[in-house]
């Protein structure tokens, strides 16, 4: 063996026992190192699908929100027919429907009385 | 997306790299806390651009991202020591001072028992040693005589020619021969 291959093989197994004699905090960090760079792989990759997905669904959200607010401001056509509210309000009130009751009476009465012709 | 087998090879492959890299690491930088940093980025580089690759091309290529980290980390350090150099020595001694290189050798091992022993005494040595070479040479004595890369392998990680890799070898034993002098068992 050379004497330069000698001096490494020295140098190999000092520093291989110097690593070996690591210090557990030291080794510890290191296995949390290892596993969060693993886990960091799953994370991006999770990431990324969001960095896609994200957009797409943001971009649905606001086409919906423009229909909504579009169909609100359109200007509705008046109704013509009364709603259920109103009727039940008609009916409700005893003077009303005794009112619609004589309806026939105060139309003779608006046309003028015939004595006053 | 890589698969649950790769993810456990892979696991396999850090586990088996992680100890030898923070070593280096810590020789490269002098710095405990930014050889973890380095390590574990290295690792979520690997994973992340060459975990589909074959296994057997993970050795090379995860040497080669710290080499370039550790490049990147030594770039950084310099730009930052010129930004500061009119700051008043004392308060930046900490972040810039080159100081003694023997002293910023990250040594986790003090109080171990390792320490105690004359081959705790010749690691440490040796570390500090290695903790004084170039940049280049240190990179390409430890991963050609510590990590095993051949010398083509070791190429690839260090971005350089064969001959650089052999020529920086050489000189590399030849000074921490000379560094080490009498620690030298």
């Amino acid at each position: 063996m050379k004497p330069e291959d000698r001096f490494a093989e020295s140098a190999k197994r000092l520093l291989d026992q110097d690593a070996a004699a690591m210090d557990k905090a030291a080794a510890a960090r290191l296995r949390r190192a290892r596993l969060s760079a693993l886990g960091r792989e799953t994370t991006d990759a999770g990431s990324r699908l969001l960095r896609w997905r994200l957009p797409a669904a943001l971009a649905t959200a606001a086409a919906v929100l423009a229909i909504v607010v579009a169909l609100s401001l359109r200007p509705s056509p008046p109704s013509l027919a009364t709603g259920p509210v109103e009727d039940l309000e008609l009916l409700a009130e005893s003077d009303s429907l005794e009112f619609y009751e004589d309806l026939d009476f105060y139309a003779w009465l608006a046309e003028g009385r015939p004595d006053e012709g | 997306m890589i698969d649950a087998p790769r993810r456990q090879q892979l696991d396999r492959f850090l586990a088996s790299v992680e100890k030898r890299a923070l070593r280096m690491a810590q020789i490269g930088t002098g710095q405990t806390e930014e050889a973890l940093d380095i390590v574990q980025e290295a690792m979520f580089r690997l994973v992340q651009r060459y975990g589909s690759h074959p296994p057997e091309q993970w050795r090379p290529l995860y040497y080669g991202i710290l080499q370039n980290l550790l490049r990147d980390w030594h770039r950084r350090r310099r730009v930052r020591a010129k930004l500061f150099a009119w700051w008043p020595r004392n308060t930046m001694r900490q972040e810039t001072s080159d100081g003694d290189p023997i002293e910023q050798v990250a040594d986790c091992e003090t109080a171990g028992p390792l320490a105690q022993t004359a081959a705790g005494e010749a690691a440490r040595a040796l570390k500090a040693a290695l903790g004084r070479l170039p940049a280049r040479q240190q990179q390409t004595f430890l991963l050609r005589a510590w990590e095993g890369l051949s010398v083509a392998e070791t190429a690839t990680a260090m971005g350089c020619s064969q001959g650089t890799v052999k020529t920086q070898y050489s000189r590399a034993i030849e000074t921490l021969k000379t560094l080490l002098g009498e620690h030298w068992p």
